[in-house]
């Protein structure tokens, strides 16, 4: 075999390395992905109910249980796109997640404050309405001598 | 502007009582705001048909012949405080055979029969079915083989032996996939770094 037919069974060997789809190694690192943004959603609190529900039932087509596809392949490819839509969802819900816990936070301190300056105004206006009643009742007093034994 | 001394006393007593209740709803907020720590564990239960922790068996006796139907439900509670990937794994022993060992947290050294996995939403409890029947059995003198069950529609051969066919068991563990490892893994370490692994056993003899 001369250089020449030596270069070209290389490059048809790269050829054919790059051709070939990689379906079997991307199906585990999806799941793991998709795992890794749920749980990052769970880290801050997200429901993420929805996006297991999702998850199990791109199981359900991963073990091939499911009518919903015609071959394995097809089972794949379906449960992959599932898989990459729980990595981009999750990625919305904790944006969306993290904008309602702040904003329940300024609400919770909105009405604490509010309901704050209003015990104070009504302590302070129950502290003058009873201290007027106790002046108005010292100063309606008469004033009596005691009687000596 | 003078204010008179009724005046300052009233503003002095509004602003302290202003003060306090701030500090006190701030105070609330943020104890509320932050997480508190709780014990992580996932935990594995088998019932019976009924759901409850009987009527295992026909009869409730635990002696099952060719055919009948164990309807059995797994219970699978997550308190890990996130979602997990788990695997419940099925295996059928004779009393000889190892079983999982508690102490050093590893699992039963018999291959699975069977095998489901779910995810599981942080705090939520799964429920399925396992229902199951022996379908082949044979003899050798006094030795019972049981050689095919089905479960849950799925047909599996086995080979287990039992002398006079008492005192087999199924075995179910519990196991949680690792992200690092990105394998499934039958023990794993909670919170406190204590390692932790879960599963259960049910003794069943056959009919002679």
């Amino acid at each position: 075999m001369n250089f020449v037919n030596k270069i070209g069974i290389s490059v048809l060997v790269l050829l054919s390395l790059l051709l070939i789809p990689s379906n079997a190694i991307s199906i585990e690192d999806l799941i793991a992905d998709a795992l890794i943004s749920i749980k990052e959603a769970d880290s801050i609190n997200a429901d993420t109910s929805k996006l297991v529900e999702k998850f199990n039932y791109a199981l359900v087509l991963i073990e091939g249980r499911s009518d919903d596809c015609i071959s394995k392949d097809d089972c794949i490819s379906k449960a992959s796109q599932i898989l990459e839509s729980i990595v981009s969802e999750s990625k919305a819900l904790i944006d969306n997640t993290k904008s309602y816990n702040a904003s329940k936070i300024y609400a919770n301190l909105f009405y604490a404050l509010i309901a704050a300056v209003a015990i104070s105004y009504i302590s302070v206006a129950l502290y003058k309405i009873l201290k007027d009643y106790l002046e108005k009742r010292l100063m309606e007093m008469d004033i009596k001598v005691r009687d000596e034994l | 502007m003078k204010l008179n001394p009724i005046d300052i006393a009233k503003t002095k007593l509004f602003v302290s009582i202003l003060a306090l209740l701030l500090t006190l709803g701030m105070s609330i907020v943020y104890i509320s705001s932050i997480d508190r720590d709780y014990e992580r564990f996932i935990s594995l239960n088998t019932l019976g048909s009924n759901r409850s922790v009987s009527n295992y068996f026909p009869n409730d006796i635990p002696v099952i012949g060719l055919g009948d139907e164990m309807e059995w439900n797994i219970q699978v509670y997550n308190r890990m405080g996130n979602a997990e990937y788990i695997a419940v794994r099925v295996k059928i022993l004779n009393s000889t055979q190892p079983m999982p060992d508690d102490k050093l947290h590893a699992p039963s050294p018999v291959m699975h029969v069977y095998e489901k996995r779910y995810v599981i939403a942080k705090d939520q409890t799964l429920t399925f079915p396992l229902q199951w029947r022996i379908n082949m059995i044979e003899r050798d003198a006094d030795v019972y083989i049981i050689k095919q069950i089905i479960m849950n529609d799925e047909i599996i051969d086995l080979d287990v032996r039992s002398v006079e066919g008492k005192d087999f068991r199924i075995v179910l563990e519990l196991w949680k996939f690792n992200l690092e490892s990105k394998e499934f893994e039958f023990s794993w370490l909670d919170n406190s770094n204590e390692l932790r692994s879960v599963w259960n056993q049910i003794w069943f003899s056959i009919k002679q």
